[in-house]
């Protein structure tokens, strides 16, 4: 299986006003393509700060991270939010949509940045995404407007954008309530379904039902490391 | 830029437009007041050399030991055309005289300039407004800054007394502009101007005695702005009139070329303009990092998310400045035209201070550029460091962002420690830290609010420096009553003659005569100004115990000794306008009366606002002049010191003394010596006051724009403290407090810089005007005006934000970002 994620002997520390904190402590991991890892842990444990690592977000104290077959350690903030813009789709818990632009803008910004798609296309391919979403009929409204779970689609909409091999996704559901989140999560399971390599860092238990694998984080190091469904294609 | 940024960009505006809209008001008001000074300085100072060269000063005026008749000196003038260097050569004279108007005497002294009937006028010009020159004999033209200080009009009889025969009645045929000359009402004194017709009409042949020549350097064609060089020629055309007509010069006078007698009036108003433009771009400056950083800190979260969607630090850039020149060229539309308008009616009246017709009230070209390059190129210059550093911030630290920093600096450490303390409010302890925990943002608006008030304090403190040297002169003047004799007559004899006023309590007398160092020839040379006052150095002969001097600030060497010979102390405007290399020991030679004297410099003294000064004792004096001791000036206290008494003490004096065959020039009330003082530095306090207030309002806008900011960017927070149970009150108390602990922190930071400035601007002010440093006075009006302005003015500026912050709902609150 072809890897779209290789960490290998990872620390990350950070520096506070007495010593420092390790967050993540020599910490090995392989995911390959088309899978659906969670990674689950404590608060503290180090899921969040892992998946910055991998979106190129934070920096590695020491190892190296390679994504979608670049060593992010060797990109300079630019050459990062270039690679970011092409292969790697972004979802937070706050859902951080730009408040002045509509939906559908904000599904076409990243199309505008990485320029992978025609001009002519975008706004077509927002509409689409956001029809996949369920979120179509909101496309022309600014997010204020929406609910936490219509944001949250349209939020995947927008790491969507580019098509990138790998969609980054740091609690999606934490801001939402348990039905709204079911669905999302569903949706995950979908985009899986149709080859979408996801990586969730999650609290929620629920997920071990729809991910292919579960990683657990304690103290900065991998505990479990648990395939809990179909292996993928 | 994608147009999605572009869409991104407009509705960032619109969105937040109040905001936008302050930021642009607030660089408006900054650039107005920059762009309105700077179009006063370049307009007057445009018009104010244009008016003066246009009246094409003479270089030299060669002053006759006595007038002759006009027709002899008209063609000396046309033989004078072939001297070597001499461009330009006409006869006049000039003479002081008492004026009734409509047989009505007025208080005012009439300066009157005679020239010749068939004067072309290419030299020393004046401008007849409605008829041409000449006047028709029984005529004369009054200059038209006289007409209201006379109280006379066109068609009005001016009776005159010129130096020779009978008053002439004379009909007000016309109005004048003369811009060489320093405006009437500072001088106090009415300005006429005759042909020879009218005054030969009188009976006799008309008698002029000044020979004004305008003169070139070899080679050249034009006149000479070297005044050494117009020494070397005046001097040897004097000694060709001497050797050749038999005459006697009494002395020739060379202003500074070129320079207007009110130059360093005008020098000064331009220099404190364009102190207060400079000021007001330095706050601007200020005021533009200020609102550009808060802007940026503000967008920082959504740079973020642009950053984790894919954009690069470049095209963020690129975004932020294009919204930071959108604000900048709405700013310069929005200022460009109340600053053409300041700018015009600024012109217009410092140029009616300084007595200056103008011919366009139009800036020159390239002041419009500098305010539009100022307006659209320094916001971006300001913005470049927080805007590339905002560009550059990653997206770990854009998503953490949170209105505050990162790591608590030393000073929050420090107030954290005040929180154990249970006498301290929590709610002040919070606005203290708040105030203080984002640096940058902390410094500029205290660096701007400290700069406001450094310059509001330093102006109004300047201005008061300046009205100090009239209340000093004023202080000093302890006699009620200034009188001029024709001729120097010994005391004893006044004393007499004034002994049966009852009003008059003491009479004091001195002898001032005009002096200038000898020249080419021996020929006394001064600077005196064709009209006979600025430029000229006097000396004063001190009478021994006298109450009504006042011995000036020495310094260097000492004070006259009583009755002391050969001695003189030097003022130092005497000493920088005519032996600037001169120092205590050293002897100078000074013609006085046309008798060359030597005397010994024993002291320098400071003075401001005595003009070029030489002091001795009246036995010196006399011992150098081989006359006894006489006076020609009286000062005169009188009992009651009330205006009324003066003028009736005025009157019974001229009529006393007259009676006893002393010629009288005349005898005022000291109040009109003190509104020429009033009237030479008022302008001056004014300018000064007008920048000090812009300043303060430039200041009030930057508080309020940094107190909203800093609401906006901590929208989240205080939606954490509505949550956890903060009432609105306790938020609005919070938000109030900061800005007021802001306030505070300026007026602390600015009190010493602003005595730094004060001083540093006295001195410099104070040397353009008197060659010595102002009077060092600070405002206590200005430092409570201003301490009551920026607190109060906190408070109002922060109403609005703090109003805003606490409807805020926790929901509103946690959502935004």
């Amino acid at each position: 299986m072809q890897r779209a994620i290789q960490i290998v002997d990872l620390v990350k520390t950070y520096r506070l006003a007495a010593d420092e904190f390790l967050a993540i402590d020599h910490l090995n991991l392989d995911i390959g393509y088309g899978e659906f890892v969670a990674v689950v842990g404590r608060s503290g444990s180090g899921k969040t700060t892992l998946l910055n690592l991998l979106a190129g977000i934070d920096r590695a104290t020491s190892g190296s991270v390679r994504v979608a077959d670049r060593n992010l350690g060797s990109l300079s903030e630019s050459g990062l939010a270039v690679w970011r813009g092409r292969n790697v789709g972004l979802v937070f818990q706050f859902f951080q949509l730009l408040p002045t632009l509509t939906v559908a803008e904000n599904v076409m910004l990243p199309m505008d940045f990485a320029k992978k798609v025609p001009t002519a296309e975008r706004r077509d391919r927002a509409q689409d995404l956001l029809d996949r979403m369920g979120v179509g009929d909101q496309a022309d409204k600014l997010p204020a407007t929406l609910s936490g779970g219509q944001q949250q689609r349209a939020a995947i909409a927008r790491a969507l954008a580019n098509d990138p091999p790998i969609l980054l996704a740091d609690e999606p559901t934490g801001n939402l309530d348990s039905t709204t989140a079911d669905a999302v999560l569903k949706l995950f399971a979908e985009l899986n379904s149709a080859g979408q390599t996801i990586v969730v860092v999650t609290h929620e238990t629920d997920i071990r039902s729809i991910v292919g694998r579960e990683v657990t984080l304690m103290d900065g190091r991998i505990v479990a490391d648990d395939h809990v469904g179909a292996v993928p294609q | 830029m994608t147009s999605i940024l572009i869409v991104k960009l407009r509705r960032d505006l619109r969105a937040t437009w109040s905001r936008y809209v302050l930021m642009v008001i607030a660089m408006a008001v900054s650039l107005t007041v920059f762009g309105g000074v700077l179009l006063v300085w370049s307009a007057s100072g445009r018009e104010t050399r244009a008016a003066y060269a246009g009246t094409e000063p003479a270089s030299a005026t060669i002053l006759l030991d006595r007038a002759i008749d006009a027709n002899r000196l008209a063609s000396i003038a046309a033989a004078a055309l072939s001297r070597p260097g001499v461009l330009e050569a006409t006869a006049r004279t000039q003479f002081d005289s008492n004026v009734e108007v409509n047989g009505r005497p007025i208080d005012i002294p009439m300066q009157v300039f005679v020239a010749g009937s068939r004067d072309p006028l290419r030299m020393a010009r004046f401008y007849p407004q409605r008829r041409s020159w000449p006047p028709a004999p029984g005529e004369l033209f009054v200059a038209r800054d006289s007409l209201s200080l006379l109280g006379v009009a066109v068609g009005d009889t001016v009776t005159i007394e010129p130096p020779t025969g009978p008053p002439l009645r004379l009909r007000v045929a016309d109005t004048v502009y003369d811009p060489s000359l320093s405006p009437a009402a500072q001088e106090q004194t009415g300005r006429a101007y005759l042909s020879t017709a009218a005054v030969s009409g009188s009976g006799g042949a008309a008698a002029l005695d000044q020979l004004k020549i305008q003169v070139a350097e070899p080679g050249e064609s034009t006149p000479s702005r070297n005044r050494a060089a117009i020494v070397a020629i005046a001097g040897e055309v004097g000694q060709w009139m001497q050797q050749t007509f038999g005459l006697k010069i009494r002395e020739i006078q060379v202003p500074e070329p070129y320079k207007h007698p009110h130059q360093w009036q005008g020098d000064s108003l331009l220099l404190s303009l364009l102190a207060g433009g400079a000021a007001a771009l330095l706050l601007s400056c200020i005021l533009v990092a200020n609102m550009l950083n808060n802007l940026f800190t503000q967008q920082i979260p959504q740079i973020g998310i642009m950053k984790a969607i894919g954009a690069g630090s470049g095209r963020i850039g690129r975004l932020y400045l294009a919204m930071t020149l959108i604000v900048a060229a709405a700013a310069t539309l929005l200022a460009l035209g109340p600053a053409i308008l300041i700018g015009r009616a600024g012109t217009d009246q410092l140029l009616g201070f300084l007595g200056i017709e103008p011919a366009s009230l139009r800036a020159p070209w390239w002041g419009y550029a500098v305010i539009l390059a100022v307006g659209l190129g320094l916001p971006p210059l300001m913005a470049l460091v927080p805007l590339v550093r905002t560009s550059r911030t990653t997206v770990r630290a854009a998503i953490d962002h949170h209105g505050g920093g990162f790591t608590p600096n030393a000073a929050t450490g420090l107030l954290a420690r005040f929180s154990r303390s249970r006498r301290l409010d929590r709610g002040l302890l919070m606005a203290l830290r708040n105030t203080i925990r984002r640096p940058a943002r902390f410094l500029l608006a205290v660096g701007l609010l400290a700069g406001a008030g450094m310059v509001f304090v330093a102006g109004m403190s300047l201005s008061s420096s300046v009205k100090a040297v009239t209340d000093e002169s004023n202080q000093q003047r302890s006699w009620d009553v200034d009188v001029q004799l024709i001729s120097p007559v010994a005391l004893d004899q006044v004393s007499s003659a004034l002994r049966r006023i009852p009003e008059v309590s003491r009479v004091e007398g001195l002898n001032i005569a005009k002096t200038g160092i000898g020249g080419p020839g021996q020929i006394p040379l001064t600077r005196t100004y064709p009209d006979q006052g600025h430029g000229r150095v006097s000396v004063i002969a001190i009478p021994e115990g006298s109450s009504m001097f006042t011995t000036p600030k020495l310094r260097a060497g000492r004070w006259l000794n009583p009755e002391e010979s050969g001695a003189v102390v030097l003022n130092q405007v005497a000493r920088k306008n005519t032996v600037p290399d001169v120092r205590v020991g050293d002897s100078v030679q000074l013609s006085v009366g046309g008798t060359p004297t030597t005397w010994r410099v024993v002291g320098i003294a400071e003075e401001r606002g005595g003009g070029s000064t030489v002091y001795t004792t009246a036995e010196g004096f006399a011992a150098a002049m081989g006359q006894p001791p006489r006076v020609n000036q009286l000062r005169i206290a009188t009992d009651q010191h009330d205006e009324v008494t003066r003028d009736t003490v005025a009157d019974a004096v001229t009529r006393d003394l007259e009676a006893a065959g002393i010629g009288v020039k005349s005898a005022d009330s000291v109040t009109r010596a003190e509104a020429v003082s009033e009237g030479h530095l008022g302008p001056i306090v004014l300018v000064v006051l007008v920048v000090a207030v812009a300043m303060g309002i430039v200041g009030g806008i930057g508080l309020a724009s940094t107190m909203s900011a800093n609401i906006l960017d901590r929208t989240r927070e205080f939606g954490v403290m509505h949550a956890i149970g903060a009432r609105p009150k306790a938020v609005r108390r919070i938000v109030m407090a900061e800005g007021i602990v802001l306030a505070v922190t300026s007026c602390l930071i600015a009190a010493l810089p602003a005595l730094g400035l004060t001083a540093v601007l006295g001195a410099g002010l104070g040397n353009l005007f008197f060659s010595a440093p102002l009077p060092y006075r600070v405002s206590l009006l200005a430092v409570v005006i201003w301490i009551a302005l920026a607190v109060l003015g906190a408070a109002l500026a922060t109403d609005a934000a703090a109003s805003r912050a606490a409807r805020l709902t926790v929901r509103e609150a946690l959502v935004y970002i």
